[in-house]
């Protein structure tokens, strides 16, 4: 692998930490807010 | 575009739900994503996961001391070709994207293609580990801790100066430790 090919896979797999964090976090929002609409949050329209 | 429009609205309005449970969600939400993020990083760490693309290499370490030995001690591929780090690990899992893509091209399906391409793949892990300083071995081999009186007269020699020095790392001398060598013609250090 040439150095110029490591540090663009370098750069990719930093990216994606954060990309990974934030994705969890709709996941778990989305999922948190499913099961809120079924009880206390239930919408009116 | 509604969807988005909809969780937008509910994430930036104030919930009924009391602040604890929202907390308590959050928490437990995110333990269970972190769990199975991991899961399945360590699915693909599996032998059975790396053995459905390359299988002709991961049945050459049967005949190998890392597979088997009197001490049941063992190590399987992601011991060796995965850094334990979680940012390395990720970085060489986002790496890998590149070999689905020598998946789809079938690179390497066959074993004519594979030994073909021996050599090529040889040398990429050997670069990766000699550049690691061979983490990978570190990882259960400690130098720290070697205990020269139990090694043969040749390891003491090279592990009590290239190695202890710095000058050499394992890998340097330990190709072919668990797999089939290609042919080492060129190779540095193999004349």
């Amino acid at each position: 692998m040439s150095t110029l090919e490591s540090i663009l896979w370098h750069i990719l797999g930093y990216a994606t930490m954060p990309f990974i964090f934030i994705v969890g976090f709709i996941g778990v929002a989305a999922a948190s807010l499913w099961l809120l609409s079924m009880t206390k949050d239930k919408s009116d329209g | 575009m509604k969807l988005l429009r909809i969780f937008w609205r509910r994430l930036s309005t104030p919930s009924k739900a009391a602040a604890g449970a929202l907390l308590a969600m959050g928490f437990v939400g995110g333990i269970l994503f972190w769990g199975a993020f991991n899961t399945g990083m360590e699915a693909t760490n599996s032998e059975a996961f790396c053995s459905s693309c390359h299988a002709p290499i991961v049945l050459e370490i049967r005949e190998t001391i890392h597979y088997a030995n009197r001490s049941g001690v063992r190590a399987i591929c992601s011991d060796c070709h995965v850094p334990h780090e979680w940012t390395d690990k990720i970085v060489r899992k986002v790496q890998a994207s590149k070999e689905l893509v020598a998946w789809a091209m079938g690179t390497i399906d066959t074993v004519e293609k594979f030994e073909a391409r021996r050599g090529h793949l040889a040398e990429r892990e050997w670069k990766r580990m000699k550049l690691n300083n061979s983490q990978e071995c570190r990882n259960c081999h400690d130098f720290d801790y070697m205990d020269f009186s139990v090694q043969g007269q040749r390891s003491v020699a090279q592990h009590s100066t290239a190695l202890a020095s710095g000058e050499k790392t394992c890998i340097d001398c330990h190709k072919g430790i668990a797999h089939r060598l290609p042919d080492m013609k060129g190779v540095e250090g193999w004349q």
